[in-house]
This record gives C-alpha cells, sequence and structure tokens, in this order.
C-alpha cells in the first residue's frame, strides 16, 4: 500500500485541537453580529475545514490509494452537483 | 518477540486470511474500499437532503432564520463537540491496536461508545422539548399558528427528517463500536484483525462528518 503521510497520535492531537478552535469559531460566530450572507459563508467555510480534517486524519484519505480517494471524492461532488442545480432551478424561476 | 508470540501472530494472520484473498494486505485493501463504496452511498442518500434543503432556504429565507432562532443551539453545539472529541478517539483506538495496545484500543473504543450513548441522550433531551413546543413535522400544530412565518414548516419538517435519519446512523454506529469494544475487552480482536476496527471508525467518522454539516445548517446559519 503506498503512504503519502503516515498518522501517529500525535497528529491526532493536533487535528483534535484544531477541531476543537473550530469548533469554538463556529460557536462564536453564531453569537457574532450578523452581515448579509457573510455569517453563511464563514459557516461553511468552517464546516468544509472540519470536514477536510476529519477525511485527512481519523478516516486516514491521504494514506491510501488514488483509487480510493476518487470512490470518497465522487460522491461530495455529486452532492455539490446536486444542490447546484437546485439552487439553480430555485433563482431561474 | 518471543518465538512463541511469533508463531502466535502467524497462526492469527492465517486463521484472519480468507481463502478468497491472496495475501492480508489486498484483504484489507477490499474490505476498505468496499466500506468506502458504502460510505459514499451514504452521502448520496444525505445528499439528496442538503439539496432539498437548499432549494427550501433559498425559498423560504425568512421560515429557515426563524427555525434556526428556535433552535437549541447549546444542545447541538454539545452534541457537534461529543462527535469530534469521539471521532478522535475511534481513530487513536485503530492506532493503539495497530501498536497492539489493545487494552488501551479497548478504552478508547468504550469512550468513543460513552460518547455516544451522550449525543443520543442530549438529542433524546432536545427532541423531547421540540414536542412538547409542537415543533413536529407537518406545520399542523398550534406552534406553527403562534409562529406562522412561511417556510418554518417546511424548516421543522426538514429538522426532524435529517437528525432521526443521522440518529439511526449513530445507534447503528454505536451498536459497530460497542461490539468492537467488547471483541477488544474479551481479546478476541487483535492487532492482525485491526482493519475491521478500522472499518468501524470509518463508519463513525462518517457519521461524525454528518453532524459537522447538520449542525451549521439547522442550528448556526440564522
Amino acid at each position: 500500500m503506498k503512504r503519502s503521510i503516515d498518522i501517529g497520535p500525535v497528529h491526532l492531537r493536533v487535528v483534535l485541537g484544531a477541531l476543537v478552535g473550530l469548533w469554538a469559531s463556529s460557536c462564536g460566530l453564531h453569537y457574532a453580529p450578523r452581515g448579509s450572507g457573510g455569517h453563511v459563508a464563514a459557516a461553511g467555510a468552517i464546516a468544509t475545514a472540519q470536514l477536510v480534517l476529519v477525511l485527512v486524519f481519523f478516516m486516514e484519505l491521504g494514506q491510501h490509494r488514488g483509487g480510493l480517494r476518487i470512490v470518497a471524492l465522487t460522491a461530495p461532488l455529486w452532492v455539490a452537483i446536486l444542490v447546484l442545480l437546485m439552487l439553480g432551478d430555485v433563482w431561474a424561476r | 518477540m518471543t518465538p512463541e508470540a511469533s508463531a502466535r501472530t502467524l497462526e492469527d494472520e492465517a486463521e484472519a486470511l480468507e481463502e478468497h484473498f491472496e495475501s492480508l494486505e489486498r484483504q484489507r485493501e477490499a474490505t476498505r474500499l468496499g466500506t468506502w463504496v458504502f460510505l459514499a452511498s451514504e452521502v448520496l442518500l444525505f445528499g439528496a437532503l442538503f439539496a432539498l434543503y437548499a432549494a427550501q432556504r433559498a425559498h423560504y429565507p425568512e421560515g429557515y432564520v426563524e427555525g434556526v432562532r428556535h433552535a437549541k443551539v447549546i444542545v447541538g453545539s454539545i452534541n457537534a463537540l461529543l462527535l469530534l472529541v469521539s471521532g478522535y478517539l475511534a481513530a487513536s483506538a485503530v492506532l493503539a491496536l495497530r501498536a497492539d495496545r489493545r487494552r488501551f484500543a479497548a478504552a478508547l473504543t468504550s469512550g468513543t461508545c460513552a460518547l455516544g450513548v451522550a449525543f443520543l441522550a442530549l438529542k433524546g433531551w432536545e427532541w423531547a422539548m421540540h414536542v412538547a413546543a409542537g415543533a413536529l413535522p407537518g406545520g399542523n400544530t398550534a406552534y406553527f399558528v403562534e409562529h406562522p412565518t412561511p417556510g418554518l414548516a417546511s424548516y421543522v419538517t426538514l429538522y426532524w427528517i435529517a437528525t432521526v435519519l443521522h440518529t439511526i446512523h449513530l445507534a447503528l454506529g454505536l451498536g459497530v463500536m460497542g461490539f468492537f469494544a467488547l471483541r477488544l475487552w474479551q481479546r478476541r480482536l487483535t492487532a492482525v484483525r485491526a482493519h475491521r476496527l478500522e472499518l468501524g471508525a470509518l463508519y463513525w467518522a462518517l457519521v461524525d462528518c454528518i453532524w459537522i454539516v447538520l449542525w451549521p445548517l439547522f442550528y448556526l446559519m440564522g
């Protein structure tokens, strides 16, 4: 098996720290004064960063073969296309 | 490693290898790929809900802002933290078992389960509060007469569908991780079979990922 990153307990601890930091940012953002749309975009960006950390470190996606990564990334890609098409349909009406 | 331990490991490896695979490494890769395909299908299941959420929110922005205003933010946030920490424990348990630290892996897997149970308890309490307030799917209760914002019923209905579906997945994951914790305490899951625990941890991480998306959608994006 091709390994590009060797994940160890220290990596996981650092990632947990980052995840908790992002969690706190999300909570803080909820109580921050609202802007027009910026709040939603920031919450989305934080969630995306958390997802990437979980996928790469907790699910060890960075360690596996290309075929497995394609399987893992195809589903979110289809979901993103589905969401964009539905939003396009709503806004075009 | 003593000759006895080495012989035991070889015996374990021979026992763990299914006859249709030529090596344990091939077997691990195949089970990993199969699990990822399964997880991808789960993402598509939730993807339909995310798409519906996006369309409904774009159509009724006021109703969704009102819905988020009524959400139990503190409960949802604590649940998010519980799942993040439990995901860390599950991933650490896999590393511990690979390093042949079975008792530590058992403790970490049990910790994962304990946090999962705490999530379920909080979720049950949150649902009870919504039921008491009349915030139920369909929009036919007095709650929606008191709060007649267009789209609020859509938010509440989607909230129930998404959280119930997620909780069913979490309960299944809890069953899987609980089974592995038991096997670890019974010394029936060893380093040779660490990939089995890895598959359970992958499923647990998926449950974690789904909540990472649901939490801002239903609790934070007001």
